[in-house]
């Protein structure tokens, strides 16, 4: 009877501390995502609000389409037309001389005999941004080397980042990849891709100062024009994350934002800081209930391996910067996703936090995972048009998207 | 006290191994395996890694030119939620064989964490588990023929 009691106690104050943390980010409305044999999503990897457009991005399912935003209802799927992975040059040393990129289309329809693989070959977009009167989709190329004239006995199947604009008035698709430099600086789309003055700034990795352990000049944030070609090294990694041996994986590349004043704000996952590299500020998030650093510090000190720290707590770090966001008062909000699952702790939540313009913490929330209808919440994104959070929600059903108001 | 302990340890084992058995019980049943055959489970998250089904794929192929197909099936075990984003899978992936939801697999039948391909025999015993890297032809083979041979 005790034992029921108490349970009846715990359930009660899940409920309302699940309602209050939700209460103070008001649901202003909540969509669900309409599907249909053409559009299933898997994983809603990025979603843009413009007008009454809802643009969303899937790297699961390669799926680029527009809802409305009204009702969820599906306006148009952008199908990707395979065949301009043909025109991909290989300057710069991508692939080995002698060899061109194919697309998989053109390779069966030429070469019918070839048996296709059981591989993602073609387009798989990261994320798809509005731009100007064009839809620019960041993605990972899969074209098929082959020797030129001949068919490649070992066809090798490519792996590039770049960019497919797709003009929404002459319906013209273009696609152009992101090439690396000549100290081997490699641009990737891993994190969000920021629009400056008609250039990408994306996250890159040198694969050669890595090898060399040139560890002061590890690039993680590049420039590229608007054809992709590489222009500049932008930031390198922080000292203490190569240090710690964290370096480009284990969440080594940067978050990346721009606020009011078109600057650059970045975040390294596991480091708990706010980099403007603009103004060369740091600022130290505060009030988090873990520290990364005991274990970081560790990593420094040659005491514990991230392999070690992984096997030990497959939270990782209890703290990973997801997002950076502001609003049109120019208050910032940083996501982070709280996670201590380890033989003592058990601990899985988003933390929000709210800072001002001059990062001066004012307030934080903490969200469940999973709501209280059971929706589980994938991912959150800010509409600076619309100053609203967009949450995207996800049941064993459907997708949905919650439009939320900071209050 | 000590035998309580003993007890209560060879409680947790049972059910260890009862969930163990269950889930492979499962996939045995759907997928009929029978006496002297082998299951193989490739796992994919489709977000991750655009080669990660085709490395274990062809591998298995090789295989197949030594054991027959219908004593070898593998399934593709896919880190989706719903049944129905297999069919994006499928269609994105030129994948013709069987796949599966992933329902938290490699946990339940005790396989290592970040695996790529595992071999059961039809007791559900492991014959073989690898990563990525470690998909090769002619330790798939050794690994059969080893278990083959017991």
């Amino acid at each position: 009877m005790k034992m029921l009691i108490r349970i009846l106690i715990f359930c009660c104050i899940s409920t309302f501390n699940n309602n209050l943390l939700l209460s103070k980010l008001k649901n202003i409305k909540t969509i669900q995502i309409e599907e249909n044999y053409e559009v299933i999503y898997s994983n809603i990897s990025y979603l843009e609000l413009k007008n009454d457009t809802i643009l969303i991005s899937d790297n699961k399912s390669n799926i680029v389409a527009m809802h409305n935003s009204k009702d969820g209802s599906l306006i148009k799927r952008f199908y990707f037309n395979n065949n301009l992975l043909d025109g991909l040059n290989n300057k710069n040393g991508i692939f080995r001389e002698g060899y061109s990129y194919i697309s998989a289309d053109t390779m069966f329809s030429k070469y019918p005999g070839i048996r296709k693989l059981p591989t993602k070959i073609g387009i798989s977009p990261h994320q798809a941004k509005f731009y100007n009167n064009n839809i620019l989709v960041f993605a990972n190329f899969n074209p098929i080397s082959i020797q030129i004239n001949a068919i490649d006995t070992n066809m090798n199947i490519g792996n590039i980042n770049g960019v497919v604009k797709l003009n929404m008035t002459s319906k013209q698709m273009s696609v152009y990849a992101f090439m690396p430099d000549d100290k081997n600086n490699y641009p990737l789309n891993y994190s969000n891709i920021l629009i400056l003055n008609d250039k990408f700034i994306s996250s890159c990795w040198n694969s050669k100062n890595l090898k060399n352990n040139n560890f002061d000049s590890l690039s993680c944030l590049c420039q590229i024009d608007e054809n992709g070609i590489f222009e500049k090294v932008i930031a390198t990694l922080p000292k203490e994350q190569v240090k710690s041996g964290l370096e480009y994986s284990w969440f080594g590349y940067p978050i990346t934002f721009l606020n009011n004043k078109q600057e650059i704000i970045i975040a390294f996952p596991a480091l708990q800081k706010i980099y403007n590299l603009t103004t060369n500020d740091t600022i130290d998030l505060v009030n988090l209930q873990y520290d990364n650093y005991k274990y970081i510090n560790e990593m420094i000190d040659g005491e514990l391996t991230p392999m070690e720290q992984y096997n030990k707590n497959i939270g990782f770090l209890p703290n990973i910067i997801g997002n950076i966001f502001q609003d049109n008062s120019g208050n910032y909000y940083v996501t982070i996703y709280l996670r201590i699952l380890d033989s003592t702790t058990e601990e899985v939540k988003y933390q929000i936090q709210k800072y001002d313009k001059n990062w001066n913490f004012i307030d934080e929330i903490f969200l469940p995972i999973e709501d209280n209808a059971g929706k589980q919440i994938l991912r959150t994104e800010y509409s600076v048009d619309e100053d609203l959070f967009l949450f995207v929600l996800k049941d064993s059903e459907h997708f949905y998207i919650s439009f939320r108001r900071w209050e | 006290m000590k035998k309580i302990v003993l007890l209560m340890i060879f409680f947790v084992n049972l059910t260890l191994v009862s969930a163990v058995n269950d889930t492979f019980q499962i996939l045995k049943e759907k997928y009929d395996v029978k006496e002297g055959e082998y299951l193989a489970l490739i796992f994919i998250d489709p977000g991750e890694c655009d080669k990660c089904l085709s490395i274990p794929y062809t591998q298995l192929e090789c295989i197949s030119q030594s054991i027959n197909r219908k004593t070898l099936q593998f399934t593709a075990i896919v880190k989706v939620d719903r049944e129905i984003e297999l069919i994006m899978f499928k269609k994105n992936y030129n994948w013709n064989y069987d796949c599966e939801v992933d329902r938290d697999f490699q946990k339940k039948l005790e396989l290592k964490e970040g695996i790529s391909m595992a071999i059961f025999d039809s007791k559900g015993n492991i014959i073989s588990q690898m990563t990525l890297q470690e998909v090769r032809c002619d330790r798939i083979q050794k690994d059969l023929k080893e278990n083959i041979s017991k």
